[in-house]
């Protein structure tokens, strides 16, 4: 399949062309922004300083104040508020399983959204999850969708153990502005229901996109083994019969159903996909069906 | 149940120690990253050991495979189950055709009963088993061999007919053992009274006995014997009875001569005590017969017939360390009744009294005077031979013989002879055939007759030779006077050699006849095994034959003890079988086994 510069095929930039962001519910972006508002009012109507930042409309921007301060301020209005996509990839060890693997879907799936998001106006916080604790870089406008692409793209997944729920807990404490974050994770971590209860704000929709490889939602083991934990290196003799395997498999729908249930609790949305997922069918049959774009 | 090798009980302990000791060796579990661990249960179950001892945990596996084992070393043990029934895998039934198995103290007589026993034997049989079935009769026959016919074995044994020949129930379990003897699972059933007595010379080998008896009752009565003897007031005859039984018995005993009543007679027959009473004899007298009226359970016995005039019953001493064809040519001559001994009693010996025997014959042992009027000799010259022996010569050569009666039938330049003895004529003797010897054969005829053959039958092929036993007969007639009769005497079972060309037609009282083809001039008549009375016609000849019973059966009391040359048999009530029960225990093992595969597949 040919990759364009944006990181998708062509195809997928056709599907999601013109599409955007439909969250559960309101959320007022911090900067003026193309999407229209629930509320009723005036788009002359004046709300708020706030800074530059790349990729700002310049026609926005409080030219008497870069004179007086020499800092770029702009005015925003209370008509023409932004949305913001804060987009938490996993990048742990676990995410390069499967055929093709999690991370790859992973990434295709955050291009998808952060080009929806960044084509709609809306602002695009990105934030990988792994070891060196990186701060989210945030992008906005279609100036900022090349430079997305080539931090997502050029994403590896993290070859050191870390802690997905720590992760997770950090992010919930991180100062981010208003509207959905979306966590693309495979969610195998066993405090991750618990992790994903802090990320619960008001002004915030989770989005959690689930990614399982086909090993993992139907395991092909069989007899006496000692099953290692890729990122914690755990070990558990276990013999894999028929017993094991159904509680594996009950395991598994506990915490898919757990993600669920946390999701709608939240107010936000939640899907598990298998990793061998065609993007285009996941766009159509799930985001588009389910409206989380339109 | 019981165990035919208990010893190999003992391989479960070593066999089940490896299976347990595979149990505490401690599984090397094959590692296997997955991206995430806690999905699983740390559930266990060790089914496969490859390294180190551990302690020993509960395993229904372990269990199910421990008990396939002990089946499996039962089954090695050879578990076996007593069933009833008289056969088992292999079986020869050794039927008894002897006379007294005629008895018909139970219905309708023993030896219906034994062939119904033997019927119902052979319907219980399993499909595996194989039996066979031995007659043992006058002559020992296998009646149908090792087979699983059963339709067949039954059609044959409804056609085999009682006998009132003396059995010889030794031979008959003598050949069954050659069937059976040699293997493990053999089983020999004797079906008979046990009148016949022991039967202490037969090893069975291998072969487990079973005595199934038949008959109850002793009570009987019999003639035990009949003969003319002549005295100073002319022939006369002695009648014998004997009481078998275990009470006092009447009985009437009449006495015919050529078929008119001259004596009879109620007598009461104390047990212990046996009846002779001697009875005149008109001299015209040819056949007698002697009848006893009673309501005893074997009427074969109940009469007996004699020839009064002594040629046609001879008696006749073989002196010799054993010559089988003599013994065979000797007993064929149908009047010839035969005693052997390797030296001449003292009683024949010149002296007073008269001689029992009608003639001698001297084979290997010299010659010495006897009291007896004939004598046969062969190469076995004396003081009183009537040829003198004055060397040997090798391979003699025939050079004539006279047409004489005693050459009938019997050509001697056909014999070849090894060695034979120069000899020269006694006074008194002629020589009959001639050789580069001299005399091959020299007789001497008068009151005292005498045959010398001058090379012994072990010395040439003429035992083998069709006409030596006509050969015999015909010494026989000759030093017997060469009386000629139309009447023969005989017992049952025993074959006649008569001299014939022509086929010989044997016809019974009911007229059913049966043909007997010739074979180099001489006629075997066999088979004929019923007391009673046949014609025997042949071209324009007719004879009468007369079989009648010989007792020499021990009476009809059966006996429920056997002594065998490896100890006592009884007469079984119940008899039973054991049977090998491994089909069960591998059908118990296949569902053990499945049970544990099924488990193990569940499991793994």
């Amino acid at each position: 399949m040919a990759v364009t510069l944006l990181g998708l095929a062509p195809e997928e930039l056709r599907v999601i062309e013109g599409l955007s962001l439909q969250p559960r519910q309101h959320s007022a972006g911090s900067v003026q922004g193309e999407r229209l508002t629930q509320k009723r009012g005036i788009s002359i109507d004046f709300r708020d300083f706030r800074e530059y930042s790349e990729g700002d409309d310049l026609r926005h921007l409080d030219w008497n104040i870069l004179a007086r301060h020499e800092t770029p301020i702009l005015k925003t209005h209370r008509d023409e508020e932004d949305l913001t996509l804060t987009l938490a990839i996993d990048c742990s060890a676990s995410m390069a399983y499967g055929s093709p693997s999690k991370f790859e879907l992973a990434q295709r799936i955050s291009l998808a959204l952060g080009f929806v998001a960044l084509q709609a106006g809306d602002a695009v916080s990105f934030i990988p999850l792994r070891t060196e604790r990186l701060r989210p870089t945030t992008f906005r406008g279609r100036p900022g969708l090349v430079r997305f692409a080539q931090g997502v793209t050029q994403l590896k997944t993290d070859s050191q153990s870390f802690d997905l729920s720590a992760e997770l807990k950090r992010i919930s404490h991180l100062k981010m502005k208003r509207g959905i974050t979306a966590i693309i994770t495979d969610a195998l971590h066993p405090e991750f229901l618990v992790s994903l209860r802090t990320l619960s704000r008001k002004d915030h929709e989770v989005w959690v996109i689930q990614i399982l490889s086909q090993e993992e939602l139907q395991p092909n083991l069989e007899g006496d083994l000692s099953l290692v934990d890729c990122e914690t290196g755990e070990a558990v003799e276990i013999t894999i019969n028929r017993e094991s395997l159904k509680r594996y498999q009950e395991n598994l729908r506990s915490l898919t159903d757990g993600i669920k249930s946390q999701c709608l609790a939240l107010g936000g949305r939640s899907l598990t996909t298998p990793s061998h997922t065609h993007l285009v069918s996941l766009i159509r049959d799930t985001f588009l069906r389910e409206k989380w774009l339109a | 149940m019981n165990l035919q090798a208990p010893q190999n009980l003992l391989w479960f302990l070593p066999l089940a120690g490896i299976i347990v000791l595979l149990y505490m060796l401690r599984m090397r579990r094959q590692e296997k990253v997955v991206p995430a661990a806690f999905l699983w249960p740390k559930q266990v179950e060790e089914v496969r050991a490859n390294s180190l001892i551990q302690k020993l945990k509960f395993s229904w596996l372990m269990v199910l495979q421990l008990l396939a084992l002990a089946i499996l070393v039962l089954i090695l043990a050879r578990p076996q189950q007593e069933e009833t029934g008289l056969t088992g895998e292999l079986t020869v039934f050794v039927l008894d055709r002897s006379a007294t198995m005629s008895a018909t103290d139970i219905s309708p007589n023993r030896f219906s009963s034994a062939k119904q026993f033997i019927k119902s034997a052979l319907q219980a049989t399993k499909p595996g088993d194989k039996t066979a079935l031995v007659v043992a009769g006058s002559e020992t026959r296998v009646l149908f061999p090792l087979g699983r016919d059963r339709a067949q074995q039954e059609r044959l044994l409804d056609d085999l007919t009682p006998s009132d020949a003396v059995g010889n129930v030794e031979e008959g379990l003598r050949l069954a053992a050659a069937l059976v003897g040699g293997e493990d699972n053999g089983r020999i059933v004797l079906v008979s009274d046990g009148a016949s007595g022991n039967i202490d010379q037969v090893s069975l080998g291998k072969a487990e006995f079973v005595y199934q008896m038949v008959g109850k009752s002793s009570e009987n009565l019999a003639i035990t014997a009949l003969g003319v003897g002549e005295g100073a007031e002319g022939k006369s005859a002695f009648v014998s009875v004997r009481n078998e039984g275990e009470e006092d018995a009447t009985a009437t005993l009449n006495l015919y001569s050529d078929g008119r009543l001259i004596s009879s007679e109620k007598l009461t027959l104390d047990p212990n005590r046996p009846f002779g009473k001697t009875f005149s004899v008109p001299s015209t007298s040819r056949l007698l017969r002697a009848e006893l009226e009673t309501n005893d359970f074997l009427a074969s016995d109940n009469s007996r017939v004699a020839l009064v005039d002594p040629a046609l019953n001879l008696r006749v001493l073989l002196v010799s360390p054993g010559n089988i064809f003599l013994e065979r040519a000797l007993a064929l001559d149908p009047r010839v009744t035969l005693d052997r001994s390797e030296q001449v009693p003292q009683s024949e010996l010149p002296g007073s009294g008269t001689s029992q025997y009608s003639l001698v014959v001297f084979d290997g042992v010299p010659e010495v005077p006897v009291k007896a009027p004939g004598v046969l000799n062969f190469a076995s010259p004396g003081e009183t031979s009537i040829v003198r022996a004055t060397g040997q010569v090798e391979r003699p050569r025939f050079v004539s013989q006279e047409e004489i009666p005693l050459f009938e039938g019997v050509d001697l330049g056909n014999v070849t002879v090894q060695m034979a003895q120069r000899t020269s004529l006694r006074p008194g003797a002629k020589s009959v055939a001639l050789g580069s010897n001299g005399a091959l054969v020299a007789v001497k005829e008068g009151a005292r007759r005498a045959i010398y053959v001058s090379f012994a039958p072990f010395s040439s092929d003429f035992p083998l030779d069709a006409s030596f036993p006509i050969f015999i007969s015909n010494s026989l007639d000759f030093l017997a006077g060469a009386v000629e009769s139309n009447q023969i005497v005989t017992t049952p079972g025993r074959s006649l050699a008569l001299a014939s060309d022509r086929p010989l037609d044997l016809v019974d009282s009911q007229g059913v006849s049966r043909r007997f083809e010739p074979l180099a001039g001489s006629v075997t008549l066999q088979g004929i095994d019923r007391i009673g009375e046949y014609l025997i016609r042949g071209g324009d000849q007719e004879k009468r034959l007369i079989v009648t019973s010989a007792v020499t059966e021990k009476g009809i009391a059966p006996n429920s003890r056997l002594d065998l040359a490896t100890g006592t048999a009884r007469a079984v009530e119940s008899p039973t079988r054991f049977t090998d029960l491994w089909r069960p225990f591998i059908f118990l093992v296949l569902v053990v086994l499945s049970f544990e595969w099924w488990l193990f597949a569940r499991k793994s």
